[in-house]
């Protein structure tokens, strides 16, 4: 019997809790869809609510927060000139810690509960694929800001990206060094993560395609820190290139400082999270003749700079991940055009994404590939003992 | 509203078979599995290759996922013969370690952290409402045989492997046997819960089975109590009402994922803080 009351309180207290949820949630928005077929271009009235997932808590965090950062920037410039058309932009945010289980769960709460039409999110891959399951038959747009897994581009008709996916970096660089440099033979190191592993995917299958033949291709997993087994294996077929693909930049460094131990001699490549300017600066030495790709992103471009100076006024400090967030901060101002200019249905912004054409962000002039992927120009970052060069716009 | 219910139900349910499979490891005979998550990771990727790789039938993939696990299950108990209590624990964290190791680098087969997507539903199931019958049916399921498991003689002998293993030993139990027994059945349904699971979030990687799952699962063996069925369904209860009720808190966006395990944890500390057993625990683990 003390069994049985003790379930009648958990019982109590769960009542309780629905009870306070459900009387102290104001009444669902007034949704942001208008009727399907209407013309598209009554905006009701009322904030347009959009969705909003990132990884808030967590490793993730560490992308996600600044992530949020940016976005809400872009929201709170708009909704400070005026809105879009005179509609303020409303987030509801939701949590999605980086996991599939957690991003499903976050999408269907904004889907079925908030109503929204629209998710803007900088989410790792896998949450993205997770909602991108339920987004796509709910007929809702999934824009994702930072999920880079080439699945990503056939994940549905309503998955959008404003960041290039992985495929695109692989190939431009294995193109690069390949028609530019003369490299014959190509290896690759590169760390077990879905952004490591999507770029070693693409760089290997690129490298084939023009011609190279791939020597050597050595994972490890996140958290190691001695990587001269792999080092040596790689040193022992002597590649032309070796491409250095790690998830962050302190292992990125280890493996550089240890390829210099070593002796090793070629050409060296390194992914896009290597080229932080304070990393950089505090290993000359090691980045004594390096190549990568990098979505441009011009300080002399008046979005850009814009983006930079707002960021540095509203949170005092300079962006983490400037291309990531430079790509979360276009989503919301590519939203907010394609709202001016179609109206709130997601099929209509969906026709707009698709036909738009350079379309000028912080990130670079923007156009969509039938996937749902931004074509954005890579420039080559050539650093000579720590001194950064940009060697252009390069296309494969 | 309904279709996010729907889905939190769901996932009830599956964490239900979850933490009652664990229960019965770590309530009833006293062996912590950290593992576990292991062996739910094995079940889902075990259906995920076999039904999209080789386009096997739903039924095939789940006994053979069910199996596979168990079997795993089986050996896991092996070495609780001679290492114990907090050792076996860290034994058991090993396992995981390896198993996540395993669906990260064996790329072949587990396409690594790129995960597998295009899972789909049993024929006829596709329907989230349907799917969660299937699932509600078998969660009551395997609360009934664990109910009829925990009930019989052999649950009194798991318990007093638990309370103290030299008593049944000397009241000639095979205390070996037993604990083999109760790991296989343990495996058996996490392994039955990890196939749903896939089939249910229809895209899985290794980060779906890292320490988010074990978390949850032991908060709420905590929460509902150590050896008690029951306690296990009302803490998977519990644990998802409340973190799932924190969504519809309004706060500002920048407190959004903090505020909300901050608050989430001073639920728990308040429950464990009055139930020191768990709501309906029976034991306590030394």
């Amino acid at each position: 019997m003390k069994s049985n009351s003790a379930i009648l309180w958990a019982i109590a207290i769960v009542i309780v809790i629905l009870g306070i949820v459900y009387f102290s949630k104001p009444g669902p928005e007034a949704p942001a869809t208008p009727m399907e077929g209407e013309a598209a271009f009554e905006i009701p009235d009322g904030p347009i609510v959009l969705g909003a997932m990132d990884p808030l808590t967590g490793e993730g965090a560490v992308y996600g927060i600044p992530l949020q950062n940016a976005t809400m920037l872009a929201v709170n410039e708009i909704n400070a000139a005026g809105g879009v058309k005179g509609h303020q932009l409303q987030l509801v945010w939701e949590d999605s810690k980086c996991n599939p289980q957690d991003g499903g769960a976050a999408a269907q709460k904004l889907i079925e509960v908030d109503k929204v039409s629209f998710i803007i999110s900088g989410d790792c891959s896998g949450a993205a694929l997770a909602a991108a399951t339920l987004t796509e038959p709910a007929g809702v747009m999934l824009f994702s800001a930072a999920a880079s897994s080439p699945d990503l581009s056939t994940a549905g008709d309503l998955v959008f990206r404003s960041y290039p996916s992985d495929a695109m970096a692989g190939r431009v660089i294995a193109s690069y060094v390949i028609k530019q440099l003369s490299v014959k033979k190509v290896a690759v190191i590169s760390e077990q993560t879905d952004y490591a592993q999507g770029l070693r995917g693409s760089f290997t299958t690129a490298s084939k395609e023009f011609g190279a033949e791939v020597v050597g291709d050595e994972t490890y997993n996140t958290g190691d820190t001695d990587f001269r087994t792999q080092i040596l294996k790689l040193k022992s077929v002597s590649p032309d290139s070796l491409y250095v693909v790690p998830q962050t930049p302190v292992t990125g460094v280890q493996i550089l400082k240890q390829l210099k131990e070593s002796g090793f001699k070629a050409v060296i490549l390194v992914s896009d999270t290597m080229l932080g300017s304070d990393t950089i600066s505090q290993n000359k030495a090691l980045y004594a003749d390096v190549y990568s790709p990098t979505p441009e992103l011009d300080a002399s471009r008046p979005v850009t700079k814009r983006f930079l100076d707002n960021f540095q006024a509203a949170y005092d400090h300079a962006p983490e991940f400037p291309a990531y967030m430079a790509a979360a901060y276009d989503q919301v101002y590519m939203l907010k055009d394609a709202f001016e200019k179609v109206g709130i249905d997601q099929k209509a912004v969906r026709d707009w994404l698709y036909e738009v054409e350079n379309w000028p962000g912080a990130l670079g002039d923007t156009s969509f590939d039938q996937y749902g992927d931004p074509i954005i120009g890579y420039h080559i970052k050539h650093v000579v003992n720590g001194e950064q060069q940009d060697l252009g716009a390069y296309t494969p | 509203m309904f279709a996010f219910l729907i889905y939190i139900l769901t996932l009830i349910c599956i964490y239900s078979i979850i933490v009652m499979s664990l229960n019965l490891a770590m309530g009833y005979t006293g062996l912590v599995n950290f593992g576990h998550i292991g062996l739910l990771g094995v079940g889902a990727y075990t259906s995920a290759i076999l039904t999209t790789k080789f386009d096997v039938s739903f039924i095939f993939a789940i006994t053979f996922a069910a199996i596979l696990c168990a079997l795993i299950g089986a050996l896991l108990s092996i070495p609780s013969r001679k290492i114990k209590d907090d050792y076996f624990a860290l034994l058991t964290l090993g396992f995981l370690f390896v198993s996540g190791a395993v669906f990260i680098n064996w790329t072949d087969m587990t396409r690594g952290t790129l995960g597998i997507r295009g899972i789909v539903r049993p024929e006829g199931f596709a329907e989230p409402i349907s799917f969660f019958v299937l699932t509600f049916i078998m969660s009551l399921v395997t609360f009934f045989i664990l109910e009829k498991v925990t009930n019989s003689p052999f649950g009194r002998v798991l318990e007093a492997i638990r309370d103290d293993e030299q008593v049944a030993e000397s009241l000639g139990k095979n205390i070996d046997r037993a604990k083999m027994v109760a790991m296989t059945l343990s495996g058996f349904f996490v392994g039955i819960a990890g196939v749903f699971m896939a089939h249910f979030i229809r895209f899985i990687n290794p980060a779906s089975f890292w320490l988010d799952p074990l978390v949850i699962s032991l908060a709420a063996v905590v929460i509902g109590g150590l050896a008690s069925l029951r306690g296990s369904i009302l803490g998977v209860i519990l644990v998802f009402t409340i973190s799932e009720s924190l969504r519809f808190l309004s706060l500002p966006s920048t407190m959004i994922g903090p505020m909300r395990v901050i608050l989430f944890m001073i639920v728990l500390l308040v429950v464990i803080l009055f139930r020191p057993k768990g709501i309906i625990g029976r034991a306590d683990l030394d």
